[in-house]
């Protein structure tokens, strides 16, 4: 099938692991998050158990999909790369989805490798007591970080103004998707957009799915529906936004 | 039925500044399978906006186009598979890729399927002289090698439309011969291309037919030889001459000097345009009054003393 020779394209050609920030994100924040909260735990004699191990993850994978995502295609337009790939026969769409869900492939080796280094360099124990639940919600929170990730290259690209405050971006999001704070301690105008996050409900499936509550399939369910809607919303907002580009003229940088 | 039919395209872009910019004002034209067509003019003429609108990366703000048969403006996607372009420059490149895996990825966006990639990609890089740098990094290439990938990516789709805009920039003349070479054989077989080129030396060897635009109009349309024979009151000659009254010939009404060149220090060479219909020894006879004549010939109109002559009014 074609997507996926493209997201193995996207894959092996585009996944630039020279990059300084990126190497900074999935190989030594793990590192770091876990230090801190193994600092926290002996300072205040508390265990640290799975959701906490998680959380770290979470944080690493969003700032991934974050960095490399939100810039995938700005940087393709004033490197006037953009022109190609729209002229291309395949959709701006399909090839957005592909460096999106090959994005989150990384971010989903920066997950096991914070695992990895939980285990073996600070001997926690995850806890995780079913694998496969696990590993399917963890695969549902990367199916929402994917469409976040699109939803932002499209803002980004459409309103390069927005992009100057893609850090300004990053610690609101993982303060109100519930990663650390419990969404319903958040004020009411945070939680609606919290709930609007499709995020917010992976990473309660997740936490529930470790904790052992019935409710995992169900927020599951709830994040992968908002995933789709955000597709589904996306694949016209592409469309419109080439659309757009191509009445101004701005779709390259002469 | 013509590959392309272009019928009063309009564009006008809005600049950042709040004002309108008319980019092309009503260009129609028509272009038949196989032909090579130019589109000249000065820089901002609407030459690149042309091209853009039939590649399907710009909407007119009003007129029709199609390619193929496809209505370009409503039906983009439909026609992409079977068109390609080239603009030139060093941009539109991935630097870290190298050129193989730069055009499988462009295998993949235009389709191709999987077992035919490697053969094909090989015989593209062969044809443009890429083969010594094809596991090279690309942001390790020159500015003419950028040019011929670029040639290369065109090509990977088998289009039966390509459009070249200023392709030879940056190219060496065996480059630029290459890709001359490609464009003839390639239209023979029944490609059609629309071409723009600053170089008129080579929009006259390669183009069957060319439309000048001006200021996003059409000046003239027609075969080189027409557009020439436009110029038929255009009298240009060449003389070699010894000079000792630079600022009368100058100011001679009845001639103006185009191009004065030196061969060494006493002796120049002039490109010489009589302003009225008069013949060479008449000629001869003004040039006297400022310079002894030391050769003058009448000179075979080029489509660069065309250009020149059907632009002059350009600002
Ligand atoms: N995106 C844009 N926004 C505003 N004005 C534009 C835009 N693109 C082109 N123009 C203007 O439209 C006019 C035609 O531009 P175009 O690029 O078609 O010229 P051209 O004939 O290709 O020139 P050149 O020989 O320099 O390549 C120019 O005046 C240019 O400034
Ligand atoms: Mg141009």
């Amino acid at each position: 099938m074609n997507i996926l020779s493209l997201i193995i394209k996207e894959f092996i050609y585009f996944t630039n692991l020279n990059n300084r920030i990126y190497q900074f994100i999935l190989f030594v924040q793990p590192l770091v998050l876990l230090t801190i909260i193994h600092f926290m735990s002996v300072m205040k004699g508390i265990e640290i158990t799975g959701p906490y191990i998680i959380a770290t993850a979470i944080v690493s994978m969003w700032s991934y999909v974050l960095y490399s995502s939100g810039s995938s295609l700005i940087w393709q337009k004033w490197n006037d790369s953009l022109n190609l790939l729209i002229a291309a026969p395949v959709s701006l769409f399909q090839i957005v989805l592909s460096k999106m869900l090959s994005n989150s492939l990384i971010a989903f080796i920066s997950l096991t490798l914070t695992l990895f280094y939980a285990k073996i360099i600070f001997s926690l124990n995850i806890g995780i007591a079913h694998l496969g639940t696990f590993i399917f919600t963890a695969i549902v929170l990367l199916v929402s970080l994917s469409v976040v990730g699109m939803f932002l290259a499209v803002v980004f690209t459409t309103v390069q103004e927005v992009y100057s405050f893609q850090n300004f971006i990053l610690t609101p999001v993982i303060l109100l998707s519930g990663i650390f704070i419990p969404v319903e301690s958040l004020p009411f105008t945070f939680r609606i957009i919290s709930y609007l996050l499709p995020m917010t409900w992976a990473v309660e499936s997740i936490y529930s799915g470790l904790n052992e509550t019935n409710d995992v399939f169900l927020l599951a369910g709830v994040s992968l529906g908002s995933s789709f809607i955000y597709l589904f919303i996306l694949f016209f907002g592409i469309r419109r936004m080439e659309k757009i580009m191509k009445q101004s003229g701005s779709l390259g940088v002469v | 039925m013509p590959v392309i039919e272009v019928d009063k395209l309009f564009k006008e872009y809005k600049t950042k500044n709040g004002e309108k910019k008319v980019a092309l004002n009503g260009v129609s034209f028509d272009v038949h399978e196989g032909e090579v067509f130019g589109l000249l003019g000065p820089n901002g003429a609407g030459k690149t906006t042309t091209i853009k609108i039939l590649s399907t990366l710009l909407l007119p703000t009003r007129g029709s186009a199609s390619v193929l048969g496809i209505d370009v403006i409503r039906n983009g996607e439909q026609v992409r598979s079977q068109i390609n372009f080239v603009y030139g420059g060093e941009k539109g490149v991935y630097g870290r890729l190298t050129a193989f895996e730069y055009l499988s990825y462009f295998c993949v966006l235009y389709r191709i399927p999987r077992k035919q990639q490697k053969l094909l990609i090989d015989e593209l890089i062969t044809m443009v002289g890429l083969e010594h740098a094809e596991g090279q990094q690309i942001y390790t290439y020159s500015k003419g090698m950028i040019q011929r990938l670029h040639i290369a990516r065109s090509l990977i789709n088998d289009p039966k439309v390509i459009f070249l805009d200023e392709p030879t920039i940056g190219l060496d003349p065996v480059g630029s011969k290459m890709l001359r070479e490609l464009i003839k054989s390639l239209s023979k077989k029944g490609i059609t291309f629309i071409l723009t080129t600053h170089y008129m030396s080579e929009a006259d060897e390669l183009c069957d037919r060319i439309v000048f635009l001006k200021n996003g109009s059409m000046s003239s349309i027609g075969t080189p030889k027409q557009i020439k024979e436009e110029c038929n009151d255009l009298n240009v000659f060449e003389a070699t001459i010894q000079l000792f009254d630079q600022s009368g010939l100058e100011n001679e009404e009845l001639i103006s000097v185009n191009d004065l060149q030196h061969i060494t220090e006493s002796y120049k060479t002039i490109k010489l345009e009589f302003k009225k219909n008069l013949d060479i020894s008449e000629l001869e006879n003004v040039l006297k009054k400022y310079c002894q004549v030391i050769k003058i010939q009448r000179k075979e109109i080029s489509l660069e003393d065309a250009y020149i002559y059907l632009m002059k009014d350009v600002e």
